[in-house]
């Protein structure tokens, strides 16, 4: 069973109010951003303030992670990975050979900084038509890949000379992500990519919520476990709509229960509304079930957590020595 | 353990004699016992030379002595005792004269490293013809007689329409004998409860001889776990190919051994295809290696509304059923890609039709309504490239047939790579422009150096 990260929510490494504040959020996982959204000069400062902010955004039962600049991946490995630290996100991943090299480089810091050896995931992002075509390699160079299949889309429409704005109506894009999903799941990995849906619904997209819920709602029906998020407000709709559904918690009860039967009467299949119910359907409705109660454990923890830290705040602002309360 | 199993792959015995055979790659020394034969090997690499030693046969000389001396003991007195004298002398020189034929193996590293090894009830000539092979062999001059060639894969044409049913269903083959399916397909694996299968098993056989008779191909659905003996039942004469979930090229690979196994215990004169099926990522990524894997695997199933891991929802066959074709983006880029690899290998694809529908639920949920969504689903199929369609259902395979006008083709064999294509500027001729004939690449250009 893969862990529950439904939210992967970037927050600029750099800036001290989001990273105090995100923990309210509610994502699975923060990733502390070293790229994209972090200016060329600040970015010395925000190497320097990774380490403290691991704590500060795991505070809402969030995991953390890192993304680097693919032109940086040692210097900021090596001012990043730290214990507590979950996966590091690998921008504009074109070859297997980038992977290897982050894979040596996190387990010579894991044995150095005293972290269990393998524990820091790898996730590339695929962001060019190199990266397409060697998607295979990509996934396969390391076992610490455990997901893929996120398209950088701004990057990747440049590199292949299209226009981001034409996703809103079609997907150009369908080739590539045809081909990285069907890598991860060759390759046996959960699929964190998005799928298409028309309108404003990709990642840099949040303000409208229709649009966010019909893209969140196709990518759980694609296969999709995760999706990256840019902005607090996309990080509930994933939570919420990449876990089975109610109707679909029943619905699997009923295949299975509708199988069992079936096989103690000897029957190879059972039946529901006219539909066989083999033993591959049942299967896949248990991992269903079981996936949907990590997906609550998951939400119950992370509430927990939640309350822990607003009670300690608000004791802490109404004077009370802060005894108890974790250090922030 | 015979000769014959201790050979390795790609090793022919070129001469064989008194208990050594020579290969081409080296010199086998083997005394049959009743229980456990003796091996023994040399590698052509470590020989330096060998000949052939004559050495007197003692037991024969020591008999002749015998016999000699015990006729000299009672005295040279009567004829028969001279005769008899006469003939031990005799056995002595047969003795020394036609001795024991050894072959002496001189090695390499040292005059003390050398091996005999007799050659029991051996000629001298075909002795010596044994040594010449085996040195043309140790020279690399001897080339192995290529393997007899297996024999030629089933001739049955590629149906169009295929009915799936339980194997042990022998009630439903003979009905499906009467229907318009151009050939029945009997499962093995999910249509049977565990518990049926060493009887579907059993039926199997006569079952696949009765729709052969009737001229109508049959294949059987084996599952790739039980494969072994899922084949062991099904491959009887007059069976055309066996289907089977596929994963990988090695997938294949392993099949082709099994059924070459098989046939070659039963002396089958026909060779099985194998239908690969594609119902998971790994299936679609690989699907062109595996149909390249062998020259029995001709054609394919395409059940991409089966390929649960490509989904996670596991109601996702009601969504994902061929009765609504193009129904989600994602399919295309699967679609696109299994046909691409099945045309490339020049096999036909099918399609499965209302696969995931119970037997009997079509008429029940959608009445006279089942036939013209079939027959949609049918010709969708037929458009997105596939070349027929296989069903549990009969009404599914009658508007097939419909749908599906011609029979495909059939893979006679490995297909040979297209030659690389060398590119051409095409003009449209109505454009009135020439193209001026290409110059050759080392001229001179016209440019400056």
């Amino acid at each position: 069973m893969p862990p529950v990260r439904r939210s992967l929510l970037f927050t600029p490494a750099n800036v001290r109010r989001f990273v105090e504040g995100v923990w309210r959020h509610s994502a699975d996982v923060v990733v502390l951003d070293l790229e994209d959204s972090v200016a060329p000069e600040e970015k010395p400062a925000a190497r320097m303030a990774v380490r403290e902010a691991i704590p500060l955004v795991q505070r809402g039962g969030a995991e953390a992670a890192l993304r680097v600049n693919h032109d940086a991946v040692m210097e900021d490995c090596e001012a990043g990975v730290w214990p507590g630290l979950c996966a590091v996100v690998l921008p504009k991943a074109e070859a297997p050979e980038q992977v290897r090299i982050l894979d040596a480089t996190l387990s010579r810091l894991e044995a150095a900084r005293g972290m269990p050896d393998g524990v820091v995931e790898i996730m590339p992002m695929v962001e060019s038509a190199v990266g397409v075509r060697n998607a295979h390699a990509i996934a396969s160079a390391s076992p610490r890949i455990h997901a893929f299949g996120v398209l950088g889309e701004a990057d990747l429409t440049a590199d292949l000379g299209l226009s981001f704005n034409d996703l809103q109506e079609t997907d150009v894009l369908a080739y590539a992500r045809g081909e990285v999903g069907l890598t991860a799941r060759a390759l046996g990995k959960t699929v964190n990519g998005r799928a298409w849906t028309p309108g404003r619904s990709t990642i840099a997209d949040y303000g409208d919520v229709t649009a966010l819920e019909r893209s969140m709602r196709a990518s759980w029906e694609a296969g999709c476990r995760s999706v990256f998020c840019v902005h607090p407000a996309q990080v509930a709709a994933a939570n919420h709509f990449l876990r089975p559904s109610q109707a679909e918690i029943v619905r699997c009860a009923e295949a299975i229960s509708a199988y069992t039967e079936a096989h103690r009467k000897g029957l190879p299949y059972g039946v529901r509304q006219g539909v066989i119910i083999d033993a591959a359907i049942a299967r896949a409705a248990t991992a269903t079930i079981a996936y949907a109660l990590d997906c609550a454990a998951k939400d119950a923890a992370k509430l927990l957590r939640r309350r822990e830290m607003e009670g300690a705040l608000t004791a802490e602002t109404e004077g009370s020595p802060p005894s108890e309360s974790p250090s922030c | 353990m015979a000769l014959a199993d201790y050979l390795m792959p790609g090793e022919r015995v070129a001469a064989e004699c008194g208990h050594v055979a020579v290969t081409n790659l080296r010199l086998i020394h083997h005394v049959a016992r009743s229980r456990s034969p003796i091996f023994r090997e040399i590698s052509y690499s470590v020989v330096r030379d060998m000949e052939l030693t004559q050495r007197p046969r003692v037991s024969t000389i020591v008999l002749g002595a015998l016999i000699a001396v015990l006729s000299l003991l009672a005295g040279l007195g009567t004829p028969l005792q001279l005769a008899t004298c006469g003939l031990g002398v005799a056995a002595i020189l047969l003795g020394i004269i036609f001795g024991d034929l050894s072959l002496q193996i001189s090695m390499l590293g040292g005059e003390a490293k050398r091996q005999r090894w007799p050659l029991r009830e051996a000629g001298r000539r075909e002795s010596e013809a044994m040594v010449n092979i085996a040195r043309a062999a140790m020279n690399g001059d001897y080339a192995p007689t290529p393997e007899p060639p297996p024999p030629p894969l089933a001739p049955a044409a590629a149906p169009r329409s295929v009915i799936l049913l339980p194997a042990d269903d022998a009630a439903g083959a003979l009905a499906a004998l009467g229907s318009v399916a151009d050939a029945l397909c009997m499962d093995l694996t999910d249509l049977v409860h565990p518990s049926r299968r060493p009887t579907a098993r059993e039926l199997l056989r006569s079952v696949v001889a009765v729709a052969s008779r009737a001229r109508r191909p049959t294949w059987v659905r084996v599952g790739l776990v039980e494969a072994e003996a899922d084949i062991e039942a099904a491959a009887w004469p007059g069976l055309a190919a066996i289907v089977t979930p596929v994963e990988s090229p090695d997938d294949v690979q392993r099949l082709d051994a099994l059924l070459s196994n098989v046939e070659r215990e039963r002396g089958l004169a026909e060779r099985v295809r194998i239908v690969v099926q594609v119902e998971s990522a790994a299936g679609v990524w690989s699907l062109g290696e595996s149909l390249a894997a062998s020259p029995r695997a001709t054609a394919v199933i395409a059940a991409v509304h089966d390929a649960l891991d490509l989904v996670s929802r596991p109601d996702a066959l009601a969504t994902w059923s061929t009765l609504r074709p193009p129904a989600l983006p994602e399919t295309a880029h699967l679609r696109g890609r299994i046909a691409a690899a099945a045309t490339e290998a020049g096999v036909p694809l099918y399609a499965c039709l209302a696969a995931d529908v119970a037997p009997g639920a079509l008429d029940e949920g959608l009445g006279p309504e089942a036939a013209r969504r079939l027959g949609e689903a049918a010709a969708a199929a037929r458009a997105h490239g596939y070349d027929g369609v296989i069903s549990l259902h009969p009404e599914a395979v009658e508007v097939s047939n419909t749908a599906f006008p011609a029979l495909p083709p059939v893979r006679a064999g490995t297909p040979t790579p297209p030659p690389p294509a060398t590119w051409q500027p095409v003009v449209p001729s109505h454009f009135g422009i020439r193209v001026p004939p290409r110059e050759p690449a080392d001229a001179p250009s016209s440019g400056g150096e």
